[in-house]
């Protein structure tokens, strides 16, 4: 069922983003053929050259951007509006439309990041992108001689590292906007409530640690003086329990925010 | 005869405002039934619940022994008074869509009415009429063989001419063995077709009978009736 | 809409094709002002198709014209990062095939690693006999001046002056007059030609050819 829940949500996505990306793409040639009228020295050129740079990076954040906003709205739109009265009526579990949404929309993350990719690479195309990639293997190398394998584990911990992030800032709203739907009106008020409450709860925390620290400095100093001598015993462990750590909690957290969700859709559907 | 459709003590709050008040009733199969009452009475409070899109304050729903999950909505087809189709979807994009996700789902039906009607099969729905709208939502729900089919308001807002074609397409598609719910306050089109009738006022079942006895009764047609218990 | 993808796909290749053959003006000054080591022990250079080898001083070396554009790097490092894995060495700007390059800084693994080893200098192969042999000769009699010209134009302003270093060779009968005003210390202003202001930076003896400062050795 997920499968099928996918297909569809990556269409309702794929007509809406793909045309974005498509104008980076787009915008990246425009900069190529730009660079065909090299002139050294000339303001001119310069200046059409920049100008076409920063084009092509305020729509590469526009597509960034919109990505995250689209994941939102089609969740609200396909689960909570009129959408909400053909998907609920699906022979669908709420976690499976949870979890197609959120694959959908890492999906068209990675999507734009691709395209970003490209886009670089049609701007540079010629020798400019030979001599980057040639750089950038450069390095890799370098980094693999100096410290071997732990290279890729660092990399693939990086990656899902950063797919769990997104998964659980999209969590997150996904979690506002299911708390939000409860209200008789003014839903989307009430999701941003919550988002704001969220951040200001984590706020408080954060201050009341730095209080704490203030306050019993020692403490945190032992703590300090005890990671630090971990760290300088086993460097690589470290950095590698700092990651998959970090990793792990992301993975809580969004499981935390997908329970709550699920429960809120499964027992207090509020499609009115 | 078996019971398709339990409710037990429903209720529904929205704050002070009590949109269902304890409401019980039983549906069998193979029964058209017309839920009927005036605007704000509760009918689609109700068929929400029934079909799992609202959680009631209290009671329960059971359809064919089950409350209302997954399992359920294999069972149930359901129309409601929204516009509630993808509109960036083509016709045939949603027709493959129903069809693969309710088994119970008779493409070729589907594909035979719209023919009927001139739709476009590459037509966008967004660039239906609204009557065409209407009726392409209706053929949808009708080409499922279900057990239970909902529909909210399937008469309202379009022309005459469309409403007979509505009519006589519930009829015509429906499993015999299923029942039908339909929501409405146009009584006069639709009572014709119907077995039994539930009255519902300010959240409360006032009078469920069949259409016969009713008229025996009363000796007054169901419209008739309607407009005697509803006066202000 | 087949036939709008084809006319897109061909514009698409079109322009490909025409960038592949362009090139950038940035990378070739780029590889314009890299040199790679050519052995382990860094002796030998390879700088614009051309060879140097590392040459031992005795004075320090004086390259007329200095640009601190060039990078010098082990012969793997892509052109890209000669910048960051590259040590940062000068050139007679004004010379397609300049005789000497001096390098300044080791880096080892970025810019912000630098450190100044000392002053290296590398001979064109073909100029090595001719440099070695000023170099080992004991012949600083003559005596150079370096100071700054201002080559700006009238309405340019401020730091956007064009200052450059002039080499010149002073001629023999002022030469016991600055050996006493280079003992008392005294600045001094010097009028060029043209009337352009210039600002004496250093005086000191040299080869006749200009091309080592007698005293400090490497």
């Amino acid at each position: 069922m997920v499968k099928k829940l996918v297909k569809y949500d990556f269409k309702s996505f794929f007509r809406l983003l793909f045309p974005v990306q498509m104008i980076i793409l787009g915008i990246a040639l425009i900069n190529r053929l730009i660079q065909l009228f090299e002139v050294r020295d000339s303001s001119a050129y310069s200046w059409i050259f920049t100008s076409s740079i920063v084009l092509l990076v305020i729509a590469c954040i526009v597509c960034m951007v919109m990505t995250v906003i689209l994941s939102v709205v089609r969740f609200y739109q396909g689960l909570y509006s009129s959408e909400g009265y053909l998907s609920h009526t699906l022979p669908v579990t709420p976690s499976q439309h949870i979890f197609a949404k959120l694959s959908v929309s890492l999906i068209f993350a990675a999507g734009t990041v691709l395209t970003i990719f490209v886009a670089i690479c049609i701007a540079t195309f010629g020798e400019v992108n030979i001599e980057l990639f040639k750089a950038a293997g450069y390095l890799l190398g370098k980094g693999f001689d100096k410290i071997g394998f732990q290279m890729i584990l660092y990399m693939l911990e990086i990656l899902v590292y950063a797919v769990l992030w997104i998964s659980n800032v999209l969590m997150i709203f996904y979690f506002c906007l299911s708390v939000g739907q409860l209200a008789p009106r003014k839903k989307i008020l009430l999701a941003f409530g919550v988002l704001f409450g969220l951040y200001t709860i984590t706020q408080i925390i954060g201050t009341a640690g730095i209080i704490i620290a203030v306050i019993a400095p020692e403490w945190f100093q032992n703590l300090y003086d005890v990671i630090a001598e971990f760290a300088e015993a086993h460097r690589y462990l470290f950095s590698h329990l700092i990651l998959s750590g970090g990793a792990l909690l992301q993975l809580l957290e969004a499981a935390v925010f997908f329970l709550i969700s699920k429960t809120i859709m499964k027992k207090k559907l509020n499609l009115t | 005869m078996s019971e398709l459709l339990r409710c037990d003590g429903l209720c529904k709050n929205y704050g002070k405002k009590v949109a269902l008040d304890h409401i019980s009733l039983s549906v069998e199969n193979g029964k058209i039934i017309g839920l009927l009452g005036p605007n704000g009475a509760g009918k689609t409070t109700l068929i929400k619940i029934i079909n799992g899109l609202l959680t009631p304050t209290s009671g329960g729903v059971m359809i064919n022994g089950m409350t209302p999950s997954v399992e359920t909505k294999k069972l149930v087809s359901y129309l409601p008074d929204v516009n509630y189709l993808y509109h960036w979807m083509t016709v045939e994009q949603i027709v493959s869509m129903f069809s693969e996700f309710y088994e119970d789902f008779r493409t070729e039906l589907a594909y035979e009415m719209l023919g009927r009607l001139g739709i476009d099969k590459k037509a966008k729905l967004k660039t239906l009429s609204k009557g065409n709208k209407e009726k392409m939502s209706l053929i949808l729900v009708m080409s499922r063989n279900a057990l239970l089919y909902v529909l909210d308001e399937p008469i309202a807002g379009v022309d005459p001419a469309t409403r007979d074609y509505i009519i006589t397409t519930i009829i015509n598609n429906y499993n015999p063995q299923a029942s039908v719910l339909i929501s409405t306050h146009l009584i006069s089109d639709i009572e014709d077709v119907l077995d039994d009738v539930i009255f519902i006022k300010d959240g409360r079942i006032v009078l469920h009978n069949t259409v016969d006895e009713i008229r025996e009764e009363h000796h007054m047609s169901v419209d008739e009736l309607f407009r005697e218990v509803f006066k202000w | 809409m087949k036939k709008v993808i084809q006319i897109i796909s061909v514009f698409v290749l079109a322009v490909m094709v025409s960038t592949i053959l362009c090139s950038c003006i940035q990378l070739d000054d780029l590889k314009n002002n890299r040199a790679v080591f050519l052995n382990d022990d860094k002796t030998e250079v390879l700088f614009r198709d051309n060879l140097y080898k590392r040459i031992q001083l005795k004075g320090e070396a004086i390259i007329q014209n200095e640009t601190y554009d060039g990078r010098l790097t082990a012969a793997d490092v892509p052109i890209l990062l000669a910048e960051s894995e590259g040590s940062a060495f000068s050139y007679d700007k004004t010379a397609d095939v300049p005789t000497l390059l001096k390098q300044y800084y080791e880096n080892y693994s970025s810019a912000y690693d630098s450190y100044y080893t000392g002053t290296k200098v590398y001979c064109l192969e073909s100029e090595y006999d001719r440099i070695s042999e000023i170099n080992s000769s004991d012949k600083f009699d003559s005596m150079y001046i370096i100071y700054s010209k201002d080559y700006s134009d009238e309405d340019m302003v401020g730091y956007n002056h064009d200052y450059q270093l002039v080499y010149e060779i002073v001629s023999e009968e002022y030469h016991d007059a600055i050996d006493r005003a280079l003992e008392s210390d005294t600045e001094t202003l010097i009028d060029s030609e043209e009337g352009a202001k210039s600002e004496y930076l250093d005086l000191t003896r040299c080869d006749s050819e200009t091309s080592f400062v007698k005293g400090i050795f490497c």
